[in-house]
C-alpha cells in the first residue's frame, strides 16, 4: 500500500512541476490582464549585463508568476484565505462595511513640495489659479475602517494645503462628499468617485468659480453598466464585494472632443462606450488616460484649462455648460510647463483637480509647474 | 535564487529532476556539479570563482594532509592553512568593512557572496575531518565539488559536515521511490513554512519595524512577529533542502526541533539550528578544551563560542551582543538557575524561555537600533494605541495558527491516525500546500504596477 502511495506522490509532485514549467512554455504570453488591469511581465531577454546585474532573476520570476496559467485563481485563493484569517487588509485596501477603502500611506517630502510648485505656478501666472483636491473615499468612509487600522488622516493633510497656499484659491471638495456619504458617491470597487460624485465636486468647483450647477433632477441619468469591477477588485484579489454600476449624467450634445494621445490630434468622444465590455470600464469616460484632451462645447464662456488626474474624466461633462473651452492636461503624460500652454492657448483660468491620494505623491507636478 | 520562487518551482527543478533521473548513474555526480553551479550562479554570477577557489583549496589541502599524515607536525600546519584561507575569505568579505569602519580604514562596499558564511564552514569542516581520520580524502575532484556546492544546502544550510555525508558521496546514493515521496513531503513542508507561514508573518514585523508610534505592546508584538518570521523562514528553508536532498537521494543532518518547545535557553540551543552548534562544538569548543578545564577557563571558551556564534550571523555590533546575551544566559543557566527552573512546572520553564528566546530576536532583528527597540519594548513608549489594537486583532488568527505549527502538535495528530488515511491525508495535502504556496507567490508580485494605466 505505501509502495503504491509513494508512486502517486511522486507523479504527483513531478506533474505540478512539469504543468507549471511546460504551461509557461507551450501556452501563448498574454500582454495584458483584463482582470488586474495591468501590462504583464513578458519573456527576459538574456544578455550577459542582465545577468551579470542580476536583473534576469527578477525578470524571470516576474515573467513567470505573471504568465503563470492559473494565476487568477492564485489571487482568489489567496485572499480568500486570508479573509478566513481574519484579515482586515488586502494589499493596501481594506474590506470595510461592503467596501473597498484604499489605505493611504503618511505622506513623504513629496507632499510638502508638490504644494509648493502650486504656489509657484500661480506667481507664474497671471490669471486666476485654484486646487481643487477631492478626498478619497476611505476619508468619507474612515468611521467604517476596522479600529486602528492604519491610513492618513486626509483632513489634517488637506488643512495643511491649504495653511500653505499663497495667491491659489482652495476649492473646499470635502464639506459636499459628507453631506452627501449615505449617497452613491464612490465606486465600491473602484479608487474613483462616481459621476454622482462628480457631480457634487462640479457644484463645489462652479460655486467656487462663481457659477450655478443645474440641480441633480434636471439631468436625465441613465445607466451603462452594473457590471464594473474596478482597480480596488483587482489589487485586493477581493472577489465578495458588489460590483458598481456607471451611471452618465450628461450627453454628450455639441461638444468636440480633440484627443491627443500620440502628439497628433484625433477625434475623441465624452463616453467610448467600447471600455464597457472590457475589464477597464472607468476608461469609457473621455476614453480613458491621454496627456491631452481639448473639449470645444460650442457655448459661450471662458477657457478653462484643467491640470488633473483620472477623477476629472466623470466630472468635466457637467463643467460644458460654462465654458468654451476646456483643455485637460495630464501631467503624468504631458510635460509641458503650464505657464506657456495657457500663454499659446490664451487659457482664462486654471483649476488643477485631484485626488488627494495622487496629489500627495504626484512627482510630474513640479515637472509642469516650473 | 531561492527555493520559494517560481523560477526555482516550476523551471529550475524539474529540468534538474529529471536530467538526473535520465542520466546513468555515473554521469549523476557530474550532471549534478553543473546543476549546482547554475544555481548558484543565476544568483550570483560574478561570485562562482571565490566558490571555486574555496573548492580547490580545500581539495588540494585534503590531498596534502592525507599525504603528509604521517608528519603531524606539517599536517597540523596545512590544516591551519585551510582553515586560514577559509576565514580570510569570510573575513575579507564579510567582517572587513565592519571591522574597517571601527577604525577608520577604508570601507569597501564589497557585496557579500551569497551562501559564503555557508559553504567556507563545510569546506574547512573537511580539511579538518580528513586530518582527524574521521573522514577520507575525497579523491574525485567533482564529487568533492559536490559536497561544496550541492544545491539544496548551499546558500542557507544545514551546514552539512564532510564527514555527514562522506559514505554518501563516496558510495554514491541510489534514491528509491519512498526517497522521492518523503522528500516531496518535507519539501512542500518547508515550502508551506516559509511562504504560508513566515511569509504572512513577516509583514507584519517589516509594518511594525517602521513604525514611528510603536506601543510597548506593539514592540513585544513586532519581536514576537519577528520570533515566529525568523524561526518558519530558516526551518522552512532547512526542510526545503533536506527534502531536495532526499529527492536526489542524499540524507542531511536535522536542523530545527521544535525550538520553541525549549524549557531552557540550553535546550533552546539543542533545538535551534542544530547543524551550526554542533559545528561550533565540535570544532571550536571542545578543542579550546571544552568543559574540561577549570575555573575561568571554562567560562572563557563559553564566551568566545557564543561572541563567534553571535558574530557569524552579521557584521554587526546586535550581532556580537546576541551572542554575548545567549553565552551569558548559558552559564547562568549551568551555575544558578538550572537548580531552580527544572524544579519549577513545565509551562513557567516555556515561559522563563520563550521571553528570553524573543528578547534575544529583537536584538538579533535590529541591527542598527537595538538599543533603542529595546528600550520600546521595555517601557520606553506608550503602553498600547489603537494601532497595536488593530495589528494585534486582524493577526491573531495568525499567532494562534503559527503557535499551534510550532509545536508537535500537528506532527502528532498526524501520526495517530491510521495508515491508509495517512497516506491519502499526506497526499492531498501535499498538492494543496504546493497549491497555496503558488498561489501567495504568484500574489504577492501583484500590485507594483497597478497603477500603470490609469
Amino acid at each position: 500500500m505505501s509502495k503504491l502511495n509513494d508512486k502517486i506522490n511522486t507523479i504527483l509532485f513531478s506533474s505540478i512541476m512539469i504543468f507549471g514549467l511546460a504551461s509557461t512554455l507551450l501556452i501563448p504570453d498574454k500582454e495584458f490582464s483584463e482582470l488586474e488591469n495591468r501590462t504583464l511581465a513578458q519573456k527576459p531577454k538574456f544578455t550577459l549585463e542582465n545577468f551579470l546585474s542580476g536583473n534576469l532573476d527578477d525578470e524571470t520570476e516576474a515573467y513567470l508568476s505573471d504568465q503563470f496559467i492559473l494565476r487568477d485563481e492564485c489571487v482568489t485563493l489567496k485572499s480568500s484565505t486570508d479573509l478566513l484569517l481574519g484579515k482586515k487588509e488586502f494589499n493596501g485596501c481594506y474590506l470595510a462595511d461592503g467596501r473597498l477603502l484604499e489605505r493611504m500611506d503618511e505622506p513623504t517630502e513629496q507632499f510638502m513640495t508638490n504644494i509648493k510648485v502650486v504656489n509657484d505656478a500661480a506667481n507664474a501666472l497671471n490669471i486666476p489659479l485654484s486646487l481643487a483636491i477631492v478626498p478619497t473615499a476611505t476619508d468619507i468612509y474612515k468611521e467604517t475602517l476596522p479600529i486602528g487600522a492604519p491610513t492618513a488622516n486626509q483632513e489634517k493633510l488637506l488643512s495643511m494645503i491649504s495653511q500653505n497656499l499663497n495667491d491659489v484659491d482652495m476649492v473646499d471638495m470635502s464639506t459636499i462628499m459628507y453631506e452627501h456619504e449615505n449617497e452613491y458617491i464612490y465606486y465600491r470597487t473602484d479608487h474613483h468617485w462616481t459621476s454622482l460624485g462628480a457631480y457634487y465636486g462640479a457644484k463645489s468647483l462652479l460655486q467656487s468659480m462663481g457659477y450655478e450647477i443645474e440641480p441633480l433632477e434636471s439631468f436625465n441619468s441613465k445607466t451603462v453598466t452594473h457590471e464594473f469591477n474596478g482597480t480596488l477588485y483587482s489589487s485586493s484579489g477581493v472577489r465578495s464585494v458588489k460590483p458598481d454600476s456607471i451611471d452618465i449624467y450628461v450627453e454628450q450634445g455639441n461638444t468636440e472632443v480633440e484627443s491627443w494621445r500620440n502628439g497628433s490630434p484625433e477625434q475623441g468622444t465624452l463616453y467610448d462606450l467600447s471600455y464597457l465590455d472590457k475589464k477597464d470600464k472607468y476608461s469609457m469616460f473621455l476614453g480613458g488616460n491621454q496627456p491631452l484632451a481639448i473639449l470645444r462645447t460650442g457655448n459661450t464662456g471662458e477657457k478653462l484649462m484643467l491640470v488633473r488626474d483620472s477623477y476629472a474624466d466623470s466630472l468635466v461633462p457637467f463643467l460644458i455648460p460654462y465654458f468654451s473651452e476646456i483643455h485637460l492636461f495630464d501631467a503624468r503624460y504631458f510635460k509641458q510647463p503650464i505657464s506657456s500652454y495657457v500663454n499659446s492657448q490664451q487659457i482664462d483660468q486654471v483649476v488643477m483637480l485631484f485626488s488627494l491620494k495622487n496629489f500627495v505623491s504626484d512627482t510630474n507636478l513640479s515637472i509642469v509647474c516650473k | 535564487m531561492v527555493f520559494s520562487s517560481m523560477t526555482f518551482l516550476f523551471a529550475y527543478l524539474p529540468i534538474t529532476l529529471a536530467l538526473y533521473y535520465i542520466c546513468p548513474l555515473w554521469l549523476r555526480n557530474p550532471m549534478l556539479l553543473i546543476a549546482n553551479l547554475i544555481f548558484y550562479g543565476w544568483g550570483e554570477p560574478r561570485y562562482i570563482m571565490i566558490m571555486f577557489a574555496s573548492t580547490m583549496i580545500d581539495y588540494i589541502h585534503g590531498a596534502l594532509i592525507e599525504k603528509y599524515r604521517s608528519n603531524d607536525k606539517l599536517a597540523r600546519k596545512l590544516v591551519a592553512s585551510s582553515v586560514f584561507f577559509n576565514l580570510s575569505l569570510l573575513f575579507f568579505f564579510k567582517y572587513w568593512d565592519f571591522i574597517a569602519s571601527q577604525f577608520g580604514l577604508p570601507v569597501l562596499g564589497v557585496p557579500l557572496p551569497l551562501g559564503i558564511s555557508f559553504y567556507t564552514f563545510q569546506t574547512m569542516s573537511y580539511s579538518i575531518d580528513v586530518y582527524r581520520g574521521e573522514a577520507e580524502r575525497q579523491k574525485n575532484l567533482i564529487k568533492f565539488g559536490v559536497f561544496v556546492t550541492l544545491f539544496p544546502q548551499l546558500i542557507a544550510g544545514p551546514i552539512v559536515r564532510y564527514k555527514d555525508i562522506a559514505d554518501q558521496l563516496t558510495e554514491g546514493v541510489k534514491p528509491r521511490i519512498k526517497d522521492f515521496s518523503d522528500g516531496a513531503k518535507l519539501f512542500t513542508v518547508g515550502l508551506c513554512k516559509k511562504v504560508l507561514l513566515a511569509n504572512s508573518i513577516g509583514k507584519l514585523w517589516e509594518v511594525l519595524q517602521n513604525s514611528s508610534d510603536l506601543s510597548v505592546v506593539g514592540a513585544w508584538l513586532g519581536a514576537i512577529a519577528f520570533s515566529f518570521q525568523i524561526y518558519f523562514d530558516f526551518a522552512g528553508y532547512s526542510d526545503m533542502a533536506c527534502g531536495l536532498g532526499r529527492m536526489l537521494g542524499f540524507t542531511f543532518p536535522q536542523n530545527f526541533n521544535y525550538p520553541y518547545m525549549a524549557k531552557s535557553i540550553t535546550d533552546f540551543w539543542r533545538r535551534w539550528h542544530m547543524t551550526l552548534g554542533s559545528w561550533f562544538r565540535e570544532y571550536v569548543y571542545i578543542p579550546l578544551g571544552g568543559n574540561r578545564v577549570n575555573g575561568f577557563r571554562k567560562y572563557f571558551n563559553i564566551m568566545i563560542v557564543w561572541a563567534l556564534t553571535g558574530f557569524w550571523h552579521g557584521a554587526e555590533w546586535n550581532f556580537l551582543v546576541w551572542g554575548v546575551y545567549f553565552g551569558i544566559l548559558l552559564i547562568l543557566e549551568k551555575q544558578v538557575f538550572m537548580k531552580f527552573l527544572s524544579k519549577l512546572p513545565y509551562f513557567v520553564q516555556h515561559i522563563y524561555t520563550l521571553i528570553l528566546v524573543i528578547i534575544s530576536m529583537a536584538i538579533f532583528a535590529t541591527p542598527q537600533y537595538f538599543t533603542l527597540y529595546l528600550s520600546k519594548m521595555f517601557g520606553n513608549a506608550s503602553l498600547w494605541n489603537d494601532t497595536t489594537l488593530y495589528y494585534l486583532i486582524s493577526y491573531l488568527p495568525t499567532f494562534i495558527v503559527l503557535a499551534f505549527a510550532s509545536t508537535p502538535l500537528p506532527k502528532k495528530l498526524f501520526n495517530k491516525l491510521p495508515g491508509n488515511l495517512k497516506d491519502s491525508l499526506g497526499t492531498v495535502l501535499m498538492v494543496l500546500g504546493i497549491a497555496m504556496s503558488v498561489s501567495f507567490l504568484v500574489s504577492d508580485s501583484y500590485n507594483p504596477f497597478l497603477y500603470f494605466r490609469f
